[in-house]
């Protein structure tokens, strides 16, 4: 440990760890210099994100969620925007009427993102859609033990088909979308369109990696992701 | 994922959309709904304009273009880093086998030490430093809200590697914690009795615990540290926090992908009312 009073404004790295040998910590620099990099072109990619021009406007959607006593109601996408919060997360959950299961790497990422949801739904609205019918996809949540994200099912629209989060076949895709109210209007922001992208050799689309902490730690280890092993509904 | 997407195919293929996209609709560029999907074979053979989105206009199309080149330029670079990462030589050799608290599951405490974490077959220990000092009046927020997120991964994580929470608070004290969380799946290891926070920068000279993740590695039967998110105790870009733990944080990360951004004067909270 450095003797000085470390602080987030100190430009001096943090030292040194017990035991550490002089190669390790030329390494270790380097590596740091290249993390910082890596937190500088973060920024930039959020930054023209953030200045992107909106997309369409938005068919206002009929989908159904969970209601007290009566069991589920309808409720439009213009609904999803609570007063003060003009932005709306959508992420498209592949489990349709045809599968026998959820998507096992959507399933894992369920599992984080709804012990995220209470903070980010201080900020924007965010919803979980699936295109099973409602009921199917609340009994999934329960089992799960998921209590807070909301639950939307898309099975009387097109919804997933519209924003990518189903294909021509109609095979499911795990897409995360963007909307933002203006003006009155819904309109559409960003979609995880990298899933699209060609992806590198050996590697998976990660277009999602921002709400999935597994492979982002994976990251950290000497071994990696990893190339075969993927998440399971259970071990 | 996209392995997994394929493999589903089959499954979800013997049933069509109940409301299929009229085909004029689908082949007419002037109208764009609705959406194209690129063929499954092309899908990541080309890089961008196969996607369209319904009502977008060209000036959208292309800014979202020139943005996911960058995106896909950040998901290699991310890579080359996790890749020189990986390359890093080990570290030292931890100074002492420490001894830490943790639920015996009876509702009891029991000791138990680092080389007791590693799994018979896992060679590999992250441990996140948690803030939550013995005089601290509660837990901190923020790490709140990242294992609020991350004990949902915790089983899926654990199949990989050996992965722990230490805090510096009496154990009793951070399990009442953990079950006003609901949190269930995450090891929590008190280090009230060793010097593991102070010696792996978990906390600073003068005791304020700080938020660092270390990784750790069993070789040849000595276990050695490999990596800890120093970023924390660099600089911070300006109008910035450190950003050292994002990749367990999706909080964030997901703020990142909005037009507001993460902002500048919100923090997560323990509880809103």
């Amino acid at each position: 440990m450095a003797k000085k009073k470390v602080t987030r404004k100190s430009a001096k790295p943090i030292g040194h760890f017990p035991k550490e040998t002089a190669a390790y910590r030329k390494a270790r620099d380097k590596l740091l210099k290249a993390e910082i990099g890596l937190r500088r072109q973060v920024e930039e990619v959020a930054k023209l994100r953030r200045k992107l021009p909106l997309g369409g406007e938005v068919e206002d959607f009929v989908f159904e969620e969970p209601a007290e006593v009566v069991g589920m109601r309808k409720v439009r996408l213009s609904q999803l925007f609570q007063p003060g919060k003009d932005t709306l997360l959508l992420y498209s959950y592949m489990y349709s009427p045809s599968m026998p299961d959820p998507c096992p790497m959507c399933t894992s990422i369920i599992d984080s993102l709804d012990g995220a949801a209470p903070h980010l739904s201080q900020r924007a609205n965010l919803a979980v859609v699936a295109k099973s019918p409602l009921p199917r996809l609340l009994t999934f949540a329960r089992n799960r033990g998921w209590r807070n994200l909301k639950f939307l099912s898309s099975s009387d629209n097109l919804y997933n088909r519209f924003y990518h989060g189903e294909d021509e076949d109609g095979d499911q895709m795990p897409m995360m979308n963007v909307f933002v109210k203006k003006d009155g209007k819904v309109r559409h922001f960003w979609a995880s369109e990298l899933l699209f992208a060609k992806a590198d050799k050996g590697q998976n689309g990660r277009h999602v990696d921002m709400i999935w902490p597994l492979w982002n730690l994976l990251d950290l280890t000497p071994e990696g992701r990893g190339m075969n092993w993927y998440p399971r509904i259970s071990y | 994922m996209a392995k997994k997407t394929r493999s589903k195919k089959k499954v979800s293929r013997k049933k069509a959309p109940r409301k299929p996209p009229r085909k004029s609709a689908r082949k007419s560029a002037a109208r764009p709904r609705p959406a194209r999907t690129p063929k499954k074979k092309a899908r990541r053979a080309t890089l961008t304009s196969s996607v369209r989105f319904p009502g977008e206009d060209t000036r959208y199309r292309q800014a979202r273009d020139r943005l996911l080149k960058s995106e896909v330029e950040l998901r290699r670079l991310t890579e080359a880093v996790a890749a020189e990462r990986r390359k890093l030589p080990l570290g030292g050799e931890v100074p002492e086998d420490y001894q830490f608290q943790e639920s015996d599951r009876n509702g009891g405490v029991r000791s138990v030490k680092l080389s007791e974490l590693f799994a018979p077959d896992k060679h590999t220990l992250v441990i996140y430093s948690f803030m939550y000092g013995p005089k601290m009046e509660r837990a901190c927020p923020s790490c709140t809200s990242i294992i609020d997120a991350l004990d949902g991964n915790a089983k899926h994580i654990s199949q990989r590697v050996n992965f722990a929470v230490v805090v510096k608070s009496p154990l009793p004290r951070m399990l009442t914690h953990a079950r006003d969380r609901g949190w269930y799946a995450t090891r929590f290891l008190s280090s009230a009795d060793n010097s593991y926070n102070r010696d792996y920068h978990g906390e600073t000279a003068d005791g304020s615990q700080r938020p660092m993740l270390n990784v750790f590695v069993k070789r040849g039967g000595k276990i050695r540290h490999t990596w800890a998110s120093e970023l924390a105790y660099t600089p911070a870009e300006k109008g910035q926090d450190p950003r050292h733990v994002d990749f367990m944080w999706p909080l964030w990360n997901v703020f990142d992908v909005t037009p507001d951004g993460r902002g500048k004067d919100w923090r997560p909270k323990l509880n809103y009312f």
